[in-house]
């Protein structure tokens, strides 16, 4: 495989996985608002997905809500929006057009220009939900055509390797940023009622609320059993856990064999190791080191991939 | 009900194909306009913009470059109404194409080698060696399989006289292929009925056979040869067509910097190690092919690549210095290059040329000039192209002052009336006649001669424009080639 298309499809698998996430963030968050209490704390919001968008909550400020979620959702100008990224996504796809299928090549085209049209009418906060929902039905045909339209080769590790990657930075990302809600509402005294939702919130961003409620049934929800959960659950598709081990699949995959190099494969032993092993799921100190560590070889592991394969 | 005729004939100069065929008894358009007939205009509509998507989704753009150079990605417009050819009609046409091809092959060996041709003064030497596209590292070497205008394109017009004429040949690059396979697969998508009852010849196997000339002039056993298409980037006007047929041929679509040369041999950089490339099948210009040999600043190319292909270490397709063939002058002579190579006739006859560089024919063509299409000899895509009964006195006299300044540079041809087709006008939302040209594409291998059944029937859609390119707002239609009936 050229050393080119390889790049553009771990791209391609970022970038879906990217808008990916800060669409499912943004829809949760805006919906929360809707909520009365939560209404109250409206920019409090605002800033939790400014946080996602890795912009700074001062240089947005004054902006108002109906700004922040266009800033988000559609302005191509702005590299970090979803429509940045499905412009991008389309850019790589279109760059080795050849070496995807017809079906997931048309699904990237589609979603592309349903972007071009929403852009071209008017913004108001009542097209989040219809927007978002589309961007979720593009992103779910995408992965389908991933996963039924290729062959499991290197075209498809590649593109997983992307996703998984992306997800792993986004999940952590998304866990610092609720434990960051919650210690500030905690600090400010808020209601018992006010800090779970941001957990319950947490659970909606990576899909998993009706997952959890099932596992836990009949027991309170805890902030131990919601971490164990996104930690360390080896058969969540968004844990840590799982994110870490198919990362290791895939790069193993597209060696060909195990890997030769010694220190990544020591690496993957000692990272898995180490979700596998934490146990201190009711402490957001303890948990926000092991994000710190994981996320800290989320970046290692990137470079890696490009220093061996771009 | 939709009747596409009311009120057409009183638009119709010239030739007009349907109304040809309505003459002659309305044999071959009928299933079209029986088809028409029975639904609205906004089932037609509708069918048209089915059409459309399928276009946008599959990704069927090009790039449309405005005054400033800025470029913006556009569905290439396209009209349901197919146009018609006729079997025997056809194999004509495709025997004409071939000849052509055959002689324009013999002679580009020939002024790369021998030269016999300037020797018996059938064409002026000077008119290769100032030619733009002259290649003077093609003397003397002889490509694979003595091969160098592997994939050609043939630019026919019908004239008034109801007779094909060649208006030009594209031996460079010639693009557009893939818009025939597209149109076809969005016309058998939108109108499928009609491909029952009509006998349309396939178009699907371009891609099977150009693989296959590309395999014949490797120099390698089957099964191990390693073809690459080279594109300028998904930024180039025919990107679309670029990574279209590297997915259909089944071979890698590189970028310059996917290509190295090591020790005389080119290789594609993967991530698995370098692969030996056979055949290169480019859809660069020369210029840009390697900037050690042709422009320096090229970031296009690949260094050190006419090395490995001066020493036979790859087979570059087409091969360069094909553009002596391109150049407008150069094509007024085809029919006698025929004749000195094959001892035939031209099959189909030029449209006729004047070339500016000859002090008689410059001075007939100042002369006449508001009656003349002057055309610069080295360009392509419409461009440059000047039809002189349009001009003001003052543009005229600009046109003749740049002629005289440079002669060499133009040709000049009576103006041909295009044969006019029906096509929907979707501002107007109405059936007019639309000038049209055919082009042809050729295929050449050692395994022989191959031309896409029927082409790309190329339709202005401005009323009177003769100019019927895409880079000029030009549209397409389906080109059928109806086989006889049983």
């Amino acid at each position: 495989m050229l050393v080119r298309v390889a790049e553009s499809l771990y791209w391609i698998g970022r970038y879906i996985e990217r808008a990916e996430c800060l669409n499912r963030y943004l829809r949760v968050h805006y919906f929360s608002t809707l909520d009365a209490n939560m209404y109250e704390n409206k920019d409090f919001v605002l800033r939790s997905i400014l946080y996602m968008f890795q912009t700074e909550w001062s240089l947005k400020h004054g902006l108002s809500e109906t700004d922040i979620y266009k800033e988000v959702l559609c302005n191509s100008a702005n590299p970090l929006s979803i429509a940045s990224m499905v412009c991008a996504t389309r850019e790589n796809a279109r760059g080795i057009r050849n070496n995807i299928s017809t079906e997931l090549w048309e699904t990237i085209n589609k979603w592309y220009f349903f972007v071009k049209e929403e852009q071209q009418a008017p913004f108001n906060v009542g097209k989040i939900f219809p927007c978002s929902s589309q961007h979720r039905t593009y992103l779910s045909l995408i992965r389908s055509d991933i996963h039924n339209t290729l062959l499991q080769d290197n075209v498809w590790h590649f593109i997983m390797l992307g996703i998984l990657v992306e997800r792993l930075q986004q999940i952590i990302k998304m866990l610092k940023s609720k434990i960051s809600d919650y210690t500030i509402l905690s600090e400010n005294g808020r209601n018992e009622s006010l800090l779970l939702f941001q957990y319950i919130v947490l659970l909606k961003c990576v899909e998993a609320y009706d997952l959890h409620t099932a596992q836990n049934r009949g027991r309170m929800m805890s902030l131990s059993s919601i971490f164990e959960l996104i930690l360390t659950n080896g058969l969540f598709p968004r844990s840590l856990n799982f994110i870490v081990n198919n990362c290791q699949f895939h790069f193993q995959r597209i060696i060909g064999k195990p890997i030769d190099d010694e220190s990544i494969e020591k690496s993957f032993t000692l990272i898995i190791e180490k979700i596998n092993k934490f146990t201190r799921s009711d402490d957001e100190e303890s948990i926000l080191k092991l994000l710190d560590e994981v996320d800290e070889w989320s970046v290692n592991i990137h470079t890696k991939i490009s220093e061996l394969f771009f | 009900m939709i009747d596409i005729f009311s009120d057409y004939e009183s638009k119709i100069v010239g030739f007009d194909e349907l109304m040809n065929d309505k003459e002659n008894g309305l044999l071959h358009y009928q299933i079209i306009i029986d088809l028409l007939q029975e639904m609205s205009l906004d089932d037609f509509k509708a069918m048209s913009d089915l059409a459309k998507i399928s276009f946008l989704s599959q990704g069927v753009t090009y790039a449309l470059y405005d005054k400033g150079g800025q470029s913006t990605e556009q569905i290439f417009p396209f009209d349901l109404i197919p146009r018609i050819i006729l079997e025997h009609e056809w194999e004509q046409i495709s025997k004409g194409v071939k000849q052509r091809n055959l002689a324009l092959n013999m002679f580009m060996q020939d002024a790369y080698n021998e030269g016999k041709i300037f020797k018996e003064k059938i064409i002026p030497e000077e008119l290769i060696y100032t030619s733009e596209h002259y290649c003077k590292q093609m003397v003397g070497f002889t490509p694979k399989g003595n091969i160098y205008n592997h994939i050609s394109g043939t630019d026919l017009v019908r004239h008034s006289d109801g007779n094909y004429y060649v208006l030009e040949d594209n031996v460079r690059n010639p693009s557009g292929v893939s818009y025939v396979l597209t149109n076809r697969i969005a016309m058998q998508r939108v109108l499928s009925p009609l491909f029952k009852q009509a006998r349309v010849v396939p178009v699907d196997n371009y891609a099977d056979k150009l693989v296959q000339a590309l395999w014949s002039v490797s120099g390698r056993p089957l099964g191990e040869i390693f073809c690459v298409l080279l594109t300028p980037g998904l930024y180039n006007s025919a990107y679309y067509e670029h990574s279209f047929l590297a997915q259909k041929m089944g071979i890698e679509l590189v970028e310059g910097n996917d290509l190295v040369v090591k020790d005389g041999f080119v290789y594609m950089k993967t991530i698995g190690g370098d692969i030996r490339v056979d055949v290169i099948y480019r859809r660069i210009d020369d210029d840009f092919l390697d900037p050690l040999v042709f422009r320096k600043d090229s970031m296009l190319g690949v260094p050190g690549l006419m090395t490995c292909y001066l020493k036979g270490n790859v087979t570059i397709v087409n091969a360069p210095g094909t553009g002596i063939s391109d150049d407008k002058a150069v094509c007024s002579y085809v029919p006698d290059m025929i004749k000195f190579y094959l001892d035939e006739e031209a099959i189909i006859p030029n449209v006729p040329t004047y070339l500016c560089s000859r002090p008689k024919e410059l001075a007939h063509v100042i002369e006449n000039l508001a009656t003349m299409v002057v055309k610069p000899v080295d360009m392509s895509g419409g461009y440059g192209v000047t039809i002189c009964d349009q001009l003001s006195r003052q543009e005229l006299e600009e046109v003749r002052v740049k002629i005289t300044a440079n002669p060499r540079k133009f040709i000049a041809q009576p103006k041909i009336m295009l044969s006019t087709h029906a096509t929907y006008i979707d501002d107007d939302e109405i059936f007019e006649p639309r000038h049209i040209d055919l082009r042809t594409y050729s295929i050449f291998g050692t395994n022989g001669q191959f031309v896409l059944n029927g082409g790309l029937t190329r339709t202005a859609l401005v009323k009177n424009n003769l100019i019927v390119n895409s880079s000029q707002g030009g549209g397409s239609k389906d080109t059928w080639v109806l086989k006889k009936q049983l």
